[in-house]
């Protein structure tokens, strides 16, 4: 799975968690071109998205994955939903505890899995 | 009856025992309205005497002027009356004018008189005593008709008092009248111009040289201009305005309209005036007209514009005028001048989704009879410029319920909703920070958990990472989030290691962005921490160097080269497996900033060497 996350402390530590639960991590890439780049190298079951990345909002590059079948989930900073962001597969908000994280992606895979 | 030149003027007629008057003998001529009735007729008092001044006929208004009825034949006409003069002074029988007559046959006309009766009322009279000849020419009598002109002096008395009444409240409302005479430059002035001008109490007369000297210079050109054309194209009357300075010093405004008269060859032979002193009227004008420029323009900087409506019954037509303020003109970017607009060219202003919207909330609120409507839209302005208005409309409502008239403001918020969505964005930010700094915190912590022994010294790295984080806050808000110069950094987690001898700091002014400058604070801290538990800073002779610069490239902007190097400190012993510090100094400066990191775990001392590109300087 894809982690898109810009700042390294909390990638780094997204990826450890994941990979201590036995999960493959592609990145972690902090840019939506660094990102895109990844996801065009290797297939994907999932892609863990900050919506923040640096500077820019990641509404393309999720959108693009989408388009692609990869479910995305977004990581989100604000307490406002921008309106674009309605119709993806799950959203979690930070700071989130690894428990959560974990609940989510098991869901999200379990879902695509089935469908 | 024979006039002064001995023709035979009227025979008299008579009948006996009439009630219309006592008379001497006399045919009535036939084909011809009776003496009698001419008589009665006339108004006037008419009586006849003989050589002697006999009373030989008298009519009827003769009997009612006198009061008494005279017996023919035997009272003299001077009997039934005293005459006085008009100042009051008794008349002598020789002044009167049926005297006069009489004695030397000379008719007497315009002589005025008052006349007293036998029972004391006075009456002011006019006589027209024509004496009356025979054949020879000698005078056999007069004939006398004598005109009541009380009523006549009465409405003198009353012209002359209302004349003093005029001239009072004149004077006391500085109104004044003049008449001048073109040829002479001669002006008779009322009372009420003498004081409105100043004069001396008393002027009756002056000249127009003479008020020019009174006019203000700037008014004169403009007045003598509008008089010589009101003479030139003979029009018959003009007005104008202009100041005066009295003989005090004061300056008050004259309204004043003239009215010319004209010779039959064109020319101007007379002009008569109204003045009117105006200053009080005029100083509140130019008072009001100064505070509602200052209004206008107040309204016009701070984008504020109001606007009235006549509404009628077919109110949709977009041909309807509002009446607008300068400030609503700049708010829509009408020219500066425009004081009115049909609906037609506001309507075309506003976004048309917005018109519809604003025009549905209007309509309901008719519907309602409410008195205030207020909705914002956005109107587009010729330049193409899109702006924001708020507009507030008070309404008026006729009997029938229908909208009358419509008066509000509109205010350009714009910038207030630029500033909120500003605000907004900001506080979205602010909470994007947050949320990431608690998260790299909750990473942290866990990394450190990981790699500690013990819990104390768990809390020490923890401790002295977050206090880390902390500093670089708090001195990247002191400068507002613009910048942090990398010597604060550098000698900020120094501190508390550094002895004054044990480090050696090198390095021109640089300015980081904020990004880079955490980034840069958080690998400095773990490098100094290492150094500090393990490397040159654990020991007395252990030193560190730390020297920085700009490495000019002649493509790309010039890199910050920082390096990093540890003397004199204990063998250096690589770890099996890398620390999370270490894990820190080696990817995150590469992953956040696309620096170039090259650490050696030499066995000599930890050397360092970070490459950071900058597009900032």
């Amino acid at each position: 799975m894809l982690v898109v996350e810009d700042g390294w402390q909390v990638a780094d530590s997204l990826k450890l968690l994941l990979e201590q639960r036995g999960m493959i991590v592609v990145g972690p890439a902090a840019t939506s071109e660094d990102a895109r780049r990844l996801a065009i190298q290797c297939p994907l079951e999932l892609a863990i998205v900050d919506v923040n990345l640096k500077g820019e909002m990641a509404y393309e590059l999720m959108e693009w994955l989408h388009d692609r079948g990869t479910p995305v989930i977004e990581i989100l900073g604000y307490h406002d939903l921008p309106a674009q962001l309605k119709r993806y597969s799950a959203i979690l908000r930070k700071p989130f505890t690894p428990d959560a994280l974990l609940t989510t992606v098991q869901r999200a895979i379990g879902r695509n899995r089935t469908s | 009856m024979r006039g002064e030149d001995g023709q035979v003027v009227h025979q008299l007629g008579v009948a006996g025992g009439s009630t219309e008057g006592k008379h001497a003998d006399a045919k009535p001529q036939e084909n011809e309205p009776s003496s009698r009735e001419l008589l009665a007729a006339l108004p006037a008092a008419v009586y006849v005497t003989d050589a002697a001044g006999r009373i030989t006929y008298c009519n009827q208004a003769a009997i009612d002027l006198w009061g008494v009825e005279p017996t023919l034949g035997e009272d003299k006409w001077s009997s039934l009356s005293r005459l006085y003069h008009t100042d009051g002074r008794p008349m002598a029988l020789a002044d009167c004018p049926t005297e006069i007559a009489l004695k030397q046959g000379r008719s007497v006309q315009g002589q005025e008189a008052i006349l007293e009766r036998a029972d004391g009322k006075r009456i002011p009279i006019a006589p027209y005593p024509t004496p009356l000849r025979d054949s020879t020419g000698a005078v056999v009598g007069v004939i006398n008709m004598t005109v009541d002109i009380s009523g006549r002096k009465k409405a003198e008395l009353a012209l002359a008092e209302r004349d003093a009444q005029l001239a009072m409240a004149g004077r006391a409302a500085l109104v004044g009248s003049y008449s001048y005479d073109v040829g002479t430059d001669v002006m008779e002035v009322s009372e009420g111009y003498v004081a409105a001008h100043g004069l001396a109490e008393g002027t009756k007369k002056t000249t127009r040289s003479d008020w020019r000297t009174r006019v203000h210079r700037e008014d004169l050109i403009r007045i003598e201009q509008m008089r010589e054309e009101a003479f030139r194209m003979r029009r018959g009357e003009y007005d104008v305005e202009y100041r005066i300075l009295r003989p005090e010093g004061e300056v008050r405004w004259i309204e004043s309209r003239s009215f010319i008269a004209f010779n039959a060859d064109g020319r101007p032979r007379r002009v008569l005036g109204v003045n009117l002193d105006v200053t009080e009227r005029k100083q509140t004008e130019r008072a009001l007209a100064d505070r509602n420029k200052q209004l206008e323009l107040a309204g016009k900087v701070a984008g504020v514009g109001t606007f009235a409506i006549n509404v009628d019954a077919a109110w949709e037509n977009i041909a309807q005028t509002i009446q607008i303020s300068p400030g609503f003109a700049a708010i829509y970017g009408f020219p500066d001048e425009t004081v009115k607009i049909s609906v037609g060219d506001w309507r075309s202003r506003v976004l048309p989704a917005d018109l519809a919207q604003f025009l549905t909330i209007r309509h309901k609120a008719f519907a309602e009879q409410r008195s205030e409507s207020q909705w914002e839209y956005r109107i587009v302005r010729p330049c193409g410029n899109t702006r924001w208005i708020e507009s507030r409309t008070f309404i008026e409502y006729d009997q029938g319920g229908q909208p009358k008239r419509l008066v509000g403001v509109n205010i350009d918020v714009t910038e207030r909703r630029r500033l909120e969505e500003q605000r907004k964005v900001l506080i979205a930010e602010l909470d994007h920070r947050v949320k990431n700094a608690l998260a790299t915190v909750s990473a942290v912590v866990s990394r450190t958990v990981e790699g500690s022994r013990s819990t104390a010294d768990f809390l020490e790295a923890l401790d002295g990472r977050i206090r880390s984080m902390a500093m670089t806050h708090e001195v990247l808000s002191a400068r507002r989030w613009q910048g942090i110069s990398l010597a604060t950094i550098v000698r900020g987690e120094l501190a508390p290691y550094a002895t004054g001898s044990n480090t050696e700091i090198d390095g021109p002014d640089v300015e980081l962005p904020a990004d880079v400058g955490q980034a840069l604070a958080v690998v400095l801290h773990e490098l100094v921490t290492n150094a500090a538990k393990y490397g040159s800073l654990s020991t007395q002779d252990g030193r560190v160097s730390i020297r920085w610069d700009r490495r000019v490239n002649e493509r790309s902007p010039p890199n910050l080269v920082l390096e990093w190097r540890e003397i004199g400190g204990p063998p250096v012993v690589a770890p099996d497996k890398p620390s999370y510090g270490i894990s820190i100094i080696r990817g995150l400066l590469p992953y956040e900033c696309s620096a170039t990191v090259d650490l050696v775990l030499a066995s000599d001392g930890v050397r360092c060497k970070l490459e950071i590109p900058a597009d900032w300087s």
